[in-house]
């Protein structure tokens, strides 16, 4: 991966609020760049070499039919990096899937970073928005 | 000339009669309860004189239930039974009215014992109780005849039973408050349809002084413009609202209204999130909602809330400077307040209690500090 390549995020329909249809603006929490219980630290991304965000979509809402994903949102390589966030493609449990690391850092610290990934990621805007979501 | 009785000291209890007074809206059931008195002692002295088709003249002239005070404990109507002369004689039916009001208070206690309430009131005369009592609300009761041996005490659930009871009624009116979007009006049929928020369709009449307002709801809904919705609300033997007898009021609520947001948050379902997610409890939201409003500073601006997968909600605020999350465990009504200053780089962390009036001034501070830079 590179410093330009784009880590996509899904977004589920309850991260989004008052998401304004006719314009940019849009709000999504900052959860949606913190890992879960489930991730053990480790937040799954697609790597965007591999996925365009709109097969990114399609993909991750193949995999189960309860996966909801109101649309992609995305962070740079180079914006990991300057958080001191290391990135990974460990291409497990599919080719392309991709980590972000947040081992190492505590509960205050993740709160942070995801913040500041949340932030990167509105100002990037959506790169796919599925119609007819929330 | 008018000749007058003490007839009926009713006793409500509940938190809007703690200052001894009663809102003028529940005097409408007064009214009805006049009514329900007059036909009932009808059917009395039908039921007594069979060989009549009809009352006597002047059995209904001029009898009156009125108000005449109101007394303390929590409130107390003193209600008189007026009656006139009718011409020359005194009107001899107040046994009937004695009788019926008697019929009446047995209803409700039978109503309250899960007995046949029937044997005192006619099947048909039980629609008089969508009228009496559809303002009462959950803490409320009316006890009719307090004292007594009787559990003459009319609530939501007595009521309901009452209604419910006619063989021809399949609806209660009931005082409610709803918030949804308006999906559908139509002017040619003068109506429209509130959605709610866990997607039920509500018909209701478009018209009056609501109109415009329900109008721009409508043509916002794209934008998801929400409403609330106060009036009488027909609920079905379900206990499911099916559409609107009258709207007293109707406001545009908030993008970001919290109420409206936590009954969408109440609908997750266990594993809401791709798998993983554990639901939140409607107590639990019910509880934050309460609380928010007694203590959430109105000046602020309202948060954006958002469920957290291990059964919490996180609110967030997002200032020039600042972005300010609330990580607020439900259960142990406590939360993680944090604010990160773009600018700086600083955090300001701290845990509040959120059952502590002192802690929510606390966040009030903090956010209208933040909100001022």
């Amino acid at each position: 991966m590179h410093q330009t390549t784009l880590l996509l995020r899904q977004v589920h329909p309850s991260f989004v609020q008052a998401n304004k249809i006719s314009s940019q603006v849009f709000s999504i929490t900052s959860q949606v760049f913190r890992p879960t219980p489930k991730d053990q630290n480790q937040l799954s991304v697609y790597n965007s070499n591999k996925y365009t965000p709109q097969e990114s979509h399609a993909h991750f809402t193949a995999i189960d039919t309860s996966y909801k994903s109101h649309g992609v949102v995305a962070v740079s390589v180079q914006e990991c990096d300057m958080e001191g966030l290391k990135c990974e493609e460990n291409n497990i449990p599919f080719d392309g899937h991709s980590f972000i690391d947040f081992n190492m850092l505590s509960g205050s610290q993740i709160e942070k970073k995801a913040k500041k990934l949340r932030n990167y990621a509105m100002e990037r805007g959506w790169l796919y928005e599925q119609s007819g979501e929330n | 000339m008018l000749h007058s009785n003490e007839f009926l000291t009713p006793r409500l209890t509940g938190k809007r009669f703690d200052d001894h007074t009663i809102p003028l809206d529940l005097l409408e059931d007064f009214a009805a309860l006049e009514e329900l008195f007059i036909e009932v002692a009808k059917w009395i002295y039908l039921n007594e004189n069979p060989d009549r088709k009809r009352v006597p003249r002047g059995f209904t002239n001029e009898v009156a239930l009125k108000l005449s005070s109101i007394e303390n404990g929590s409130a107390v109507p003193k209600i008189m039974l007026v009656t006139s002369f009718i011409g020359l004689f005194p009107n001899n039916n107040f046994e009937y009215y004695e009788k019926a009001r008697e019929n009446i208070l047995k209803s409700i206690d039978a109503a309250n014992r899960g007995e046949e309430v029937t044997r005192y009131i006619p099947d048909n005369l039980l629609v008089y109780f969508n009228r009496i009592g559809k303002r009462l609300r959950d803490d409320e009761t009316i006890d009719f005849s307090p004292g007594s041996g009787l559990q003459a005490k009319l609530n939501r659930t007595t009521r309901r039973k009452l209604v419910l009871a006619s063989s021809n009624i399949h609806e209660v009116t009931i005082e409610t408050m709803i918030r949804g979007t308006i999906p559908e009006a139509d002017k040619s049929k003068k109506t429209f349809t509130l959605m709610t928020n866990s997607g039920q369709r509500i018909l209701a009449k478009l018209q009056g002084v609501h109109s415009t307002t329900i109008l721009d709801a409508f043509n916002s809904y794209e934008s998801k413009t929400r409403v609330m919705i106060s009036g009488l609300g027909r609920f079905d033997k379900q206990d499911r609202l099916v559409s609107f007898e009258s709207i007293d009021h109707i406001s545009v609520l908030d993008p970001l209204d919290v109420p409206s947001r936590l009954e969408e948050l109440a609908s997750l379902e266990p594993g809401w999130l791709n798998g993983e997610g554990i639901a939140l409890q409607k107590e639990n939201l019910d509880w934050f909602a309460e609380i928010f409003e007694t203590n959430y500073d109105p000046a602020l601006p309202l948060p954006h809330l958002y469920p957290t997968p291990t059964g919490g909600i996180q609110a967030e605020w997002s200032s020039f400077t600042h972005d300010i999350s609330l990580n607020i465990d439900l259960p142990k009504k406590s939360a993680f307040y944090q604010s990160w200053n773009r600018i700086s780089d600083e955090l300001d962390e701290l845990t509040l209690k959120l059952s502590e009036d002192s802690d929510w001034q606390l966040l009030n501070q903090k956010l209208t500090q933040l909100y001022k830079e």
